[in-house]
């Protein structure tokens, strides 16, 4: 089926350069360098540089192996316009894609952030959200800790000297504390400070805390969905497309696998060392890949059969190429059906495990935390109501995405006659 | 894949040794060998040499004991079970009884009514001994309620009597005469003798209980020397380390128990006693159909007791009944105490004594009123200890760096609303024994950093973080097994920021983190100790090089010297200390002892909430003093009642939404 059924004649160029994947190439060559620059001129220490830069160059790769080896055929095409077609699930597609955007990794800070964006003082510009640090003494206070960005756009105010600072929508990071004399526990949400929905227990602006607890979540659910899908498929296509011994040893295996308790072993992992996003993250692929297999098995023992895939083997084509060239685009409906609802299900399982302690390490911005100091101090609504509106909001748009998704790709179409 | 509910056990969270607690019960069995010749040899250094002329039958008659596992232990540690004659007793012993102190309960209580009791869990069993018996729950069917030998004044801190009437110190101060009280029974009206002294001992030997500790607080020669009866209701206890306050082992352990109750004592223990109630010497009792599982237990309260009438048992434990009811959630429980489920609740913290309690409808109209009483106990020490065997903490610039660099202050201000205050020493609240020239060092960023600049990290890193000539961090790790301080760690953290030191937080599952910390495997760990039982501060236990270090050098786990301090001149003073018999000299090396710490910089004292606070409904009648200096929690002396009038008149005012006027009282 797939690309031979083009109708279009073969382009030309060699394999992976053809004049309609030039754009792509391009865009993806901008946005790696974009990001290599940012990542060089970063001041970070290493530990975070590499998983930074291992997370987007991974979201990049798969990008561009999306746009190489599946570039879009009539069909795919047709799929995506019906997609568009269908609003509620499009505009829930750009709404999360812009949510993605703005609170990924670096883009974040220049939205959310303690640190000026820009300050203008005796003539200099500085750009301190991703620059060094500057110690107070550098803008005229007499302290040698981290500028208070805040303290100095009110004192060029009102020194009205030329000096000015720009500071991001929200002046606060998620871990510092605004304390305020003589003022405890939760405050509400106060335009006056700028804190848009207040803060928490412990004076921590929650329009932050939510900001970058997105972060977290998303990254985290990204990252499930990619390794699940991974292996789900590699293991999944294995067994549909070998059968035999192979299928029903790993059938077995599966099954036995599935009725590990995933909670206890979170416990008992949490209780031996200290949970980081990637400890968390292993560990909840662990439990999950299983669920893809069934589908890859079943779907590509059904394609399996084909004459396509027969008149594949005839030509003498290698497995991997078979699995990879033939069947994998005509199951990727399955796939890309699956993906919202593994999303949405990684965000709900990252949080409840925050919630129940066993999540990332405080004090890591988390929905699930933040849930669990909301429902302990309901005298505070603006908490509890500030994380499950958050909740609610995301797994609504990703669900309604799964929902349009699942209907542009089924080739049945509901109409109605008139 | 997720369900809600919540993982099971979570173990108990208190990381502290259970060092007080004993239990204990009473002595069965006829010990005494016939041919004790033999026995009555081994005269020991410790106590009184004692005549041991008594045979096998008389022993058992004198015992009324038959258990065959209890006489043969009995007759195998003849050396410990002694018996003599009451013309034995030293003639020169001065016999005290207490009486001369004040009464603390007040003649107008009234005994009405049912009180009801949150408890945050249902008990496991109603064994006070052996596995799951370590409940909050115990506290009501045991430690607080069961009387002891003797029980310490809460306001004097002497002595007044419990089961005993009177008592007599040896010169040597290792030897205890006791006197029972001829009245005093169990609740099935056994009366008590020395042989429920005796038994306590052959009970919490034995591995039944399936209690280690026990097993091992009550070995014979370890803690106690040897016991000796004299007549049913005199006899003496020895102990093997003389201790200036002897009396103290007599408070909290060594309770007598019931022998006759324990009749079918065997392997089964566990289980076989798990749901029967024990009879007490204590005024409350449960009956059998009181017990409804997993929901609620109610006491009652002996219509005749015993102690009804002493000087020091009057006019308490006045609710004729007690209604202990589970709520789960703790603030839930907060929340039910609001609705009037609950006669009064401790308050733990200060958002649930301001906004939880404070702004609600009840406290603001009156019905319920908050107290708050300062006592002046040995708090639990909140505070970090710097391993100083981890690279960079050895250096003490940056220990006094990391004194400067860490806000207690600030959270104390912030996270505890400048309720509770900074502890100054690692002492505080051991009255004369705490060195009064010790503070502890403010937060102060800017002093930090010159610390840390004279131990070589003096510039700026792109975060902010102080690194050294070698580009090294500072940059340490905070051990803890509290997830409920991690607010307090968080301002930490962020203060810390502000000296360039940074702490990253490890907030562990508590025995995880306990774990850890007994292997000396943290940088930095925030732990609590518990209170020594002693009146005077231990220093053995956290700064002894015993603690530290075993014989090849390596770390020696399993102890409390979380700093690894391991000094010979530091040992020297300990060991004087611990042998010491005279207040004066303990107090004068505690004080040495305290300098030392706070110029070594290893330990950063944390807070003290210098108070108990307590919350209730209005009907809730207190003497005037409402409660004693030496007292722990609001309840512990159960000397408040309920009164009928008032009870009716809240009732009436909850009904209407009448405005009692709110009140809080403070007690300073």
């Amino acid at each position: 089926m797939a690309e031979s059924e083009s109708p279009e004649a073969p382009e030309r160029g060699s394999r992976f350069w053809k004049p309609g994947r030039r754009k792509y190439t391009i865009g993806l060559a901008v946005l790696i360098v974009i990001l290599l620059v940012h990542e060089v001129l970063k001041p970070v220490t290493t530990g975070e540089r590499v998983f930074q830069v291992s997370l987007k160059l991974g979201l990049v790769a798969l990008l561009g192996f999306f746009a190489f080896f599946y570039s879009p055929n009539p069909l795919t095409l047709k799929k995506l316009r019906r997609f568009r077609s269908i609003r509620r699930g499009y505009y829930s597609f750009l709404i999360f894609t812009f949510l993605f955007t703005i609170t990924f990794w670096d883009v974040g800070e220049y939205f959310v952030n303690s640190r000026a964006l820009i300050v203008k003082y005796e003539g200099q510009f500085f750009f301190p959200t991703h620059g060094a640090f500057h110690p107070g003494t550098d803008f005229g206070f007499d302290y040698q800790s981290e500028t208070n960005y805040r303290d100095l756009q009110e004192r060029f105010r009102e020194e009205g000297e030329g000096n000015w600072v720009l500071m991001p929508l929200v002046p606060f990071n998620p871990y510092e504390n605004d304390f305020q004399e003589g003022v405890f526990g939760a405050q509400p949400p106060d335009w006056e400070r700028k804190h848009f929905l207040g803060t928490d227990t412990t004076s921590r602006d929650i329009l932050a805390r939510l900001f970058f607890g997105f972060r977290y979540a998303i990254t985290f659910a990204v990252l499930v969905m990619i390794s699940v899908f991974v292996i789900g498929i590699l293991v999944g296509c294995a067994m549909g497309y070998f059968g035999g011994w192979f299928d029903l040893a790993v059938q077995r295996l599966i099954e036995i696998w599935s009725n590990i308790p995933f909670l206890y072993v979170v416990i008992i992992i949490a209780s031996i060392v200290r949970p980081s996003l990637g400890i968390l993250l292993g560990i909840y692929v662990f439990f999950s890949w299983m669920g893809m297999t069934y589908y890859m098995r079943t779907e590509s023992y059904r394609e399996k059969a084909r004459d396509y895939v027969a008149a594949a083997r005839t030509l003498g084509a290698s497995t991997p190429r078979i699995i990879g060239l033939h069947i994998l685009p005509n199951i990727v409906a399955t796939i890309v059906t699956f993906m919202p609802f593994t999303v949405a299900s990684a965000i709900s399982g990252l949080t409840a495990l925050d919630f129940l302690n066993f999540g990332l390490p405080v004090p890591t911005p988390s929905w699930g935390e933040m849930l669990k100091k909301g429902v302990e101090n309901l005298n505070s609504p603006w908490i509890v109501l500030a994380a499950f509106g958050g909740l609610v909001v995301v797994l609504v748009l990703i669900t309604f995405i799964g929902e349009a998704i699942r209907e542009a790709f089924d080739p049945k179409k509901f109409t109605y006659y008139r | 894949m997720l369900s809600s509910s919540k993982p099971s056990s979570f173990w108990t969270s208190s990381l502290l040794i259970a060092i007080a607690a004993g239990l204990s019960s009473c002595g069965g069995g006829g010990g005494g060998n016939a041919g004790g010749g033999d026995l009555g040899l081994s005269v020991d250094e410790l106590a009184q040499p004692c005549d041991l002329r008594m045979s096998e039958e008389e022993v058992r008659e004198a015992l009324a004991w038959e258990h065959p596992g209890a006489l043969e232990f009995f007759q195998e540690n003849s050396d410990f079970f002694r018996f003599a004659d009451p013309a034995d007793l030293p003639g020169d012993l001065s016999w005290e009884n207490g009486e001369e102190q004040d009464e603390f309960a007040s003649p107008d209580a009234i005994q009405f009514g049912i009180e009801r009791i949150y408890i945050p869990d249902f008990p496991g069993t109603l064994r006070t001994v052996g596995p799951d018996s370590s409940t909050s729950f115990r506290g009501y069917i045991h430690d607080e309620h069961n009387l002891s030998l003797v029980k310490r004044h809460p306001e004097t801190g002497g002595y007044f009597g419990g089961l005993a009437r009177e008592w007599a110190i040896s010169e040597d101060k290792s030897t205890v005469y006791f006197r029972l009280e001829p009245g005093a029974e169990f609740s099935d009206g056994v009366p008590v003798r020395v042989k429920h002294f005796f038994f306590t001992f052959y009970f919490m030997n034995s591995p039944w209980i399936r209690a280690p500790w026990y097993n091992n607080w009550y070995a014979l020669g370890h803690k106690y020397a040897h016991l000796t009866r004299y007549d049913d209701l005199t006899f003496a206890v020895t102990l093997v380390d003389a201790k200036p306050d002897t009396l103290r082992f007599f408070e909290e352990d060594l309770f007598p128990r019931p022998e006759h109750f324990f009749r079918d004592f065997d392997e089964d223990y566990v289980e076989k006693f798990a749901w029967r109630f024990e009879p007490t010497t204590g005024p409350y009792v449960i009956r059998e159909k009181d017990l409804r599982k997993g929901s609620t237990i109610t006491q009652t309260r002996q219509v005749d007791w015993w102690a009804d009438d002493k000087k020091f048992w009057r006019y308490r434990y006045n609710p004729i009944q007690r209604l202990f009811k589970v709520t789960r959630d703790p603030d839930k429980a907060v929340e039910a105490f609001n609705a009037g489920e609950y006669d009064s609740v401790r308050v733990r913290t200060p958002d649930v004594w301001d906004e939880k309690i404070g702004d609600r409808e009840p406290a603001q109209k009156g019905w319920i009123v908050r107290a708050q009483f300062r006592n002046e106990v040995p708090r639990p020490c909140y505070s970090l200890r710097i391993n100083k065997t981890q690279p960079l903490l050895e250096n003490r610039d940056i220990r006094e760096g990391i004194q400067y660099a860490t806000d207690f202050d600030g959270a104390i201000v912030q996270i505890f609303r400048n309720q509770y205050e900074r502890m100054q020493s690692s002492s505080d609240g051991y009255g004369e024994f705490s060195n009064p020239d010790i503070q502890s060092r403010p937060y102060d960023p800017e002093a930090a950093r010159k610390c840390f600049a004279k131990a070589g990290f003096d510039t700026a890193g792109s975060d902010g973080i102080l690194v050294n000539a070698e580009g090294q961090r500072l940059s340490f790790t905070i051990t803890t097994g509290y997830k409920r301080l991690s607010d307090v760690l968080t301002v930490l953290q962020q203060s810390a920021r502000r000296a360039g030191l940074d702490f990253q937080l490890e907030i562990n599952d508590p025995t995880t983190a306990w774990k850890k910390v007994q292997e000396k495997k943290h940088q930095i760990a925030l732990t609590a100790l518990n209170r020594s039982v002693e009146t005077y501060p231990r220093y053995h236990d956290f700064w002894h090089s015993f603690n530290a270090f075993r014989e090849d050098g390596s770390l020696k786990p399993d102890t409390n010297n979380f700093t690894v301090t391991a000094d010979p001149e530091w040992d020297a003073l300990i060991e004087r200390y611990e042998r010491s018999t005279d207040f004066a000299e303990i107090r004068e090396i505690a004080y040495e002892l305290e300098e030392r710490i706070h110029e070594d910089a290893a330990f950063v004292p944390g807070w003290v909430r210098p108070f108990f606070q307590c919350a209730y409904w209005r009907y809730i009648r207190w003497p005037d003093h409402f409660s004693n200096r030496l007292v722990r929690e609001y309840d512990d002396l159960c000397t408040h009642w309920i009164d009928p009038d008032i009870k009716a008149e809240v009732v009436n005012a909850r009904r209407n939404g009448t405005d009692l006027g709110s009140e809080t009282l403070v007690f300073e």
